[in-house]
């Protein structure tokens, strides 16, 4: 284990941009040291440019930059104590595995002995002991993967910078790989920053995500603080999927409302919903809210919903069979289309198109966005 | 025919090689093979082959003449081949710098210093040789600049020196242009990993740069190399009788001279040390990977 308050990262107002694109703006984060944090985010976001920030590559037009609490905005890349596994591993080709894992450890000017010593200790931790004298061009995707992981974490870095680096493997060894990083953070005890835009796997792998759009952080929280509290439309739509839903308040009984949804057109009796406000006096605003495929419920139609739950009439618009689930698309009596997640199995009830339903869901997922 | 042969005649596209093989056929190897033949005769009086079949021209090469001008024909082989050797070390040393710069150049800049490296060759080699010659010699531009400023006499005219000025000169572009290539080409990436593995800007040059940019470096060593140990316009426009080069023996011999059978077995030596020696430099740095 490294110690213990090493890897601290925090980024203070930090502002970097190319002629008149601002890559990053304004971003502040504090990332404690041991955790694995990643940078969540579509291409064009930011995220490998804070990266780049952190590594030394690129210096901020403005902001902070601190590491363990000593400003490294002025020290040049090999003056940090941080290593960076490039997109595309960036391996010497020139030169064979041993000699690659060993080029940060000479730079350092660490004795030959040793250096041997820490090559076969880093080798034997990604698992390719036997491959020392190979050259990068012949080894594997997943293989370059691990040496230049090792190549990194050899000469015991306080923070390992990490950029999209199993974007260019298959889903199987990129699958495998995550639970190898997973493993590897965990036995290390650095700060993984972590860049990608895959938000499955940062969900996978991380302790807190930070998502940006744009050069702006949207959100920081833990996984699960992100998926159940999007805190806007961007992250509720990035992290997984969600309807969006949009309606009026129209009652209020503490941190219980109703809200009367907007629909694709009028119906005889409006369409309301139970909701729960936390901390928010909206007043007749249109609010958005996130509802997750998952945590709708569909019924027969002569059922009675369970109790405390919203309910709603619709129909069956299509069905899509995704092996371990169902995803319907059921049109509402207003006209609102919404996706339904249904796992499959023998206690939920099976519709086919054009069946009609009961759609209910509960007034704690109706999760009010920001606009 | 070999199996190996049939499976060639069965690719089409061979077809193509068929043009540039009929033009090195007809218009080298022919000529080739008459200079060799040429090689091993000697000459009539009035400047006609004779056709004699002997070793003499092999001989008096490798033979050092001393009431002969010029006296030492070993003695204009290792200059030759120190000239253009000291030749293409010197393009590398100046050429990698530029190469470099234009590498990592914005691409508007780029156009522009390639466009100045081959500017040059817009203009006649013999011309721009003669241009040095005004800028060499005696009252030419140098000596003047250095009498006015009372440094004295400044001719490198007639010298060595002046010879390897005009062959830098002459053949930098053929340094530049592919260290350029390789250096422009190369993943960037793998500089800044030197970096965040904690190496300095100078040790990244030597241990992942310079070691990245070798087939640059081979092709133009080799691309300099061989037109600057055959050189025979800078020498004899720049040069003097102290700084004769193989090349100029070779054009001196079948022109004023009029001895064809031995600047043909001068030709033929200057050509078997050329490959040699490139043979060698290749096995040295290790070629087969370029």
């Amino acid at each position: 284990m490294a110690e213990r308050f090493r890897g601290d990262i925090e980024l203070e107002g930090v502002r970097k941009a190319y002629g008149n694109v601002v890559a990053v703006d304004d971003v502040s984060l504090h990332i404690e040291a041991g955790t694995f944090f990643s940078l969540l985010g579509p291409s064009g976001c930011g995220k490998t440019t804070t990266l780049r920030l952190l590594g030394g590559f690129l210096y901020p037009d403005a902001g902070e930059i601190r590491i363990d609490g000593r400003s490294v905005v002025h020290l040049p890349p090999h003056r940090r104590d941080v290593n960076t596994v490039f997109q595309q591993y960036a391996l010497f080709p020139h030169m064979t595995v041993a000699e690659n894992v060993a080029f940060g450890l000479e730079m350092r000017g660490v004795p030959k002995p040793e250096i041997r010593k820490r090559v076969a200790e880093a080798l034997e931790m990604v698992g390719l002991e036997g491959l020392e004298e190979r050259k990068p061009a012949e080894l594997s995707g997943g293989q370059q993967q691990r040496v230049a992981l090792a190549r990194a974490l050899v000469s015991r870095p306080s923070i390992l910078l990490l950029d999209e680096p199993l974007a260019s493997l298959d889903l199987k060894l990129r699958k495998r790989m995550q639970e190898e990083l997973k493993a590897l953070q965990a036995e290390v005890g650095i700060t993984f920053l972590y860049v990608t835009h895959d938000q499955e796997e940062a969900m996978s792998l991380s302790d807190r995500i930070a998502v940006m759009k744009d050069g702006k952080i949207q959100q920081v929280g833990t996984p699960e603080e992100i998926y159940e509290r999007p805190r806007n439309r961007f992250v509720a739509d990035f992290i997984g999927t969600s309807n969006f839903v949009q309606g009026r308040l129209v009652h209020r009984n503490g941190r219980q409302g109703v809200v009367e949804l907007v629909g694709n057109y009028d119906t005889p009796r409006p369409l309301r919903s139970w909701v729960e406000l936390e901390g928010v006096s909206p007043n007749g605003n249109l609010l958005t809210f996130s509802l997750r495929p998952e945590r709708i419920v569909l019924l027969p139609p002569d059922t009675a919903p369970p109790k405390g739950m919203n309910r709603a009439h619709g129909r069956i618009r299509s069905r899509t069979f995704l092996g371990t689930d169902f995803q319907y698309t059921v049109r509402l009596e207003n006209g609102l289309e919404w996706v339904v997640l249904q796992p499959n199995v023998g206690t939920f009830p099976r519709f086919e198109r054009d069946a009609a339903v009961l759609v209910a869901w509960s007034p704690q997922d109706m999760r009010l966005l920001e606009e | 025919m070999s199996p190996r042969l049939r499976r060639a005649a069965r690719n089409p596209y061979l077809i193509l090689l068929v043009p540039a093989l009929v033009w090195l056929v007809v218009f080298f190897l022919i000529p080739l093979g008459m200079v060799f033949l040429y090689s091993f005769q000697t000459r009539n009086p009035d400047g006609t082959i004779a056709w004699t079949f002997q070793l003499g021209n092999y001989l008096r090469l490798l033979r050092p003449l001393q009431d002969e001008f010029p006296p030492n024909y070993v003695v204009i082989i290792l200059r030759s081949l120190w000239m253009a050797a000291l030749t293409t070390f010197l393009c590398l040393l100046i050429g990698y710098p530029f190469a470099y710069g234009l590498a990592r150049s914005s691409l508007r800049w780029r156009n522009t210093l390639v466009l100045l490296v081959v500017i040059p060759f817009w203009t006649n080699f013999l011309i721009r040789t003669y241009a040095w010659r005004f800028l060499l010699w005696r009252r030419g531009l140098f000596d003047t600049l250095a009498q006015g400023l009372g440094l004295g006499e400044f001719v490198l005219h007639g010298t060595p020196t002046a010879v390897v000025i005009g062959l830098v000169y002459g053949y930098l572009p053929f340094m530049i242009l592919p260290l350029y290539i390789t250096l422009e080409r190369m993943d960037r990436s793998l500089i800044e990993a030197a970096y965040d593995l904690g190496a300095s800007p100078w040790r990244a040059f030597w241990r992942v740069t310079v070691p990245l940019s070798r087939p640059g470096i081979i092709a133009g060593s080799v691309l300099v190399f061989i037109p600057s140990a055959s050189a025979f316009v800078t020498p004899k426009l720049l040069g003097g009788a102290k700084s004769m080069m193989l090349g100029e023996l070779v054009e001196m011999q079948f022109k004023a001279v009029r001895d064809w059978p031995f600047g043909s077995a001068a030709g033929f030596v200057l050509m078997a040390l050329v490959l040699l020696l490139v043979a060698l430099y290749f096995r040295a740095v290790g070629a087969e990977e370029f």
